[in-house]
């Protein structure tokens, strides 16, 4: 079964009253376990697909479905369920909270999901052992550097138990060891817990290590291919 | 964890929370030593008008307060008094003799209100009897004595030791006439009083103005003010045919004035609380403004708008709170600091007395007050963050997140 099935997906933006089209009649699936990138120039619709598959926004005509569920049939309060249940991100700046520290910024999703607190710092601490940070928990976002932010970030994706992850240019911001470090625990979850993973990226080592990569140009698929990572 | 997440998001900018922290306890701390003051002055206003003259409740023979008649006199008015002066919660009733007359000197004449008192029961009542500021209290030892004003001696052009000639209607009509000799000289906080009161002996009332052993007026003071409504009560089922008042009817208008200050403060209090709404609202818009993306962010994991605007509640409501607390403990120290010695007026004496105030003001506040103020503080911070929360509530996540 897939978990998101796009159908001749288009979104057309007003752009100083002009119509910009940043998708053109996209349609594809994922299923999954699928360690998918989604590559592309700037401004060939990357982040707005992945901004359309999360709910975040709207396209201008097509049908988006999550787990079956049509989006737009769906009403507001539905879609923020809908987000903070059966999706995580992973932002291309971190955005953590940063008046908390790591572990209540990965309890925080399970807070509003009205998890008990014994259950929420019992899951906090082993997602932040899962991604190396076991030992940083207390500290807050600026005292801890980019690689580590983007790693509590991963652990709070996940702490909602989502259904797939969506990744925003999450290695763009990382020197090479700390975006090697990131990729090959996200590579863990895949292979270990079967998490689904959906990058828009420009990095090529996080699409040297995609399953499945998905090209876009001009707002259209230009290709999607299964690859061998390596 | 919003309400975390609000108190910590107070303290990320520190120098702007600070300033409107100190805006919000400045004007709290002006409004509760503006109310303490006013309160200290009408309390001290009533409190002395209840001690000098009007006790907490007056006894007289129907239409006497209304014609002031020298004949409408109380039947067995010393045995009520007398037995009034038993009862447990009363702390001293005493009975009068009052007739409207002139009082006059070798140099000038006044018109005054003579008032026979019982010099020992009095005391129990009224403190005439240490508000002597020259000669003394009536000596059991010596005849016709008079007690008076400073203001009438100033008047009148008298002393410790002078004569003063009172005259008043008998209840046959005609005019009696005594001579007296001041004793002592007292001050009250009210100059009108002072100029047209003077207290003589009962006994010698009874006799120049020949009362026959009659009363006019039984004066109750209890020893808690709030029993004296359920004492009057009691006494107009007892006694039929007296009009028996307690101080609010006695004197409406000084109760009104109670009331009115509390609706006045309260006024004054919703003005500064106010003009304080505008700061913190602006304060909180900054903060919505400048964490746009964030507040994006969280939207987008799954915080609902609804919660958006508790959180933005929340930093409203506690950055009110450290204010309003800081304030009102300001004023709290300001007020026993100045409790203790009182706050001088004496350049404005004259005035103040003209209205039966004191020169020198003891702020007092009741804890009611520091509570209305408290609720009102907490009242503002909602007002305040309404305006900031929808507009946080609005944010549209992907917008705040691609713009910010």
């Amino acid at each position: 079964m897939s978990v998101i099935r796009l159908q001749n997906i288009s979104k057309i933006y007003q752009d100083h009253g002009l119509p910009v089209r940043a998708l053109d009649d996209v349609s594809l699936e994922i299923e999954a376990g699928e360690f998918t990138t989604i590559v592309g120039p700037s401004g060939s619709g990357k982040s707005t697909l992945l901004n359309i598959i999360s709910g975040l926004d709207s396209p201008t005509s097509g049908q988006v479905f999550v787990e079956e569920r049509q989006l737009d049939k769906l009403k507001s309060c539905e879609l923020v369920n809908l987000r903070l249940h059966r999706i995580g991100f992973v932002f291309q700046a971190y955005n953590l909270i940063p008046v908390l520290t790591a572990q209540e910024n990965v309890e925080f999703i399970m807070l509003l999901q009205g998890q008990p607190k014994i259950e929420r710092e019992k899951r906090a601490r082993e997602l932040l052992d899962a991604v190396g940070l076991g030992d940083q928990m207390r500290r807050r976002p600026t005292e801890l550097s980019g690689g580590q932010q983007q790693r509590v970030a991963v652990a709070r994706a996940l702490a909602s138990m989502p259904a797939f992850v969506l990744a925003d240019e999450p290695t763009a911001n990382l020197d090479s060891a700390a975006a090697e470090n990131l990729l090959t625990i996200m590579e863990r979850l895949n292979h270990e817990k079967g998490m689904t993973f959906i990058f828009s990226t420009h990095d090529q080592r996080v699409v040297k290590r995609a399953h499945r990569i998905i090209t876009l140009e001009d707002g259209r698929i230009a290709s999607d291919v299964k690859a061998d990572p390596h | 964890m919003l309400l975390l997440i609000a108190w910590r998001n107070i303290w990320r900018n520190f120098k702007r929370s600070g300033i409107i922290i100190v805006s919000i306890a400045f004007g709290i701390w002006a409004g509760v030593f503006t109310i303490a003051l006013s309160l200290g002055m009408v309390n001290q206003m009533v409190e002395d008008a209840l001690r000098t003259y009007i006790s907490h409740i007056q006894i007289h023979k129907p239409g006497f307060r209304q014609r002031r008649e020298v004949k409408l006199v109380i039947p067995a008015g010393r045995e009520i008094a007398a037995q009034l002066g038993q009862a447990p919660s009363v702390q001293g009733a005493a009975p009068r003799s009052v007739v409207a007359g002139m009082a006059g000197s070798p140099t000038s004449t006044n018109g005054v209100q003579i008032i026979g008192i019982d010099p020992q029961a009095e005391a129990k009542v009224t403190d005439i009897s240490e508000r002597l500021i020259d000669g003394e209290y009536f000596e059991s030892s010596k005849r016709n004595q008079a007690v008076i004003g400073k203001k009438l001696a100033e008047r009148l052009n008298l002393r410790v030791g002078s004569k003063i000639v009172l005259t008043a209607p008998m209840p046959s009509g005609e005019i009696g006439a005594g001579a007296f000799k001041v004793v002592g000289i007292y001050k009250t906080s009210t100059s009108m009083y002072d100029e047209t009161t003077v207290f003589v002996n009962i006994q010698e009332a009874d006799r120049i103005f020949v009362l026959s052993g009659g009363i006019h007026e039984i004066a109750v003071v209890m020893h808690n003010i709030d029993q004296a409504d359920s004492l009057t009560t009691a006494l107009r089922s007892q006694f039929p045919d007296l009009e028996i008042f307690g101080w609010k009817d006695i004197s409406p208008e000084l109760a009104m004035m109670t009331e009115m200050m509390d609706q006045s403060l309260l006024i004054i209090m919703i003005i500064i609380l106010l003009a304080l709404v505008f700061g913190i609202t602006n304060t909180m818009l900054m903060g919505v403004l400048e964490r746009t993306r964030e507040l994006g962010i969280l939207m987008a994991l799954g915080l609902k708008n609804g919660k958006v605007f508790v959180m933005i509640l929340w930093e409203t409501i506690l950055l009110s709170l450290v204010g309003g607390a800081v304030g009102i403990l300001a004023g709290i120290v300001t007020n026993a600091l100045c409790r203790r010695t009182g706050i001088d007026f004496s350049l404005f004496a004259e005035g103040l007395e003209a209205f039966g105030m004191a020169a020198i003001v003891y702020p007092a506040m009741h804890t009611r007050h520091y509570i209305i103020v408290s609720v009102l503080v907490i009242l503002t911070a909602v007002i305040a963050a309404i305006y900031p929360g929808i507009k946080a509530m609005r944010l549209k996540p992907v917008e705040a997140i691609r713009t910010y």
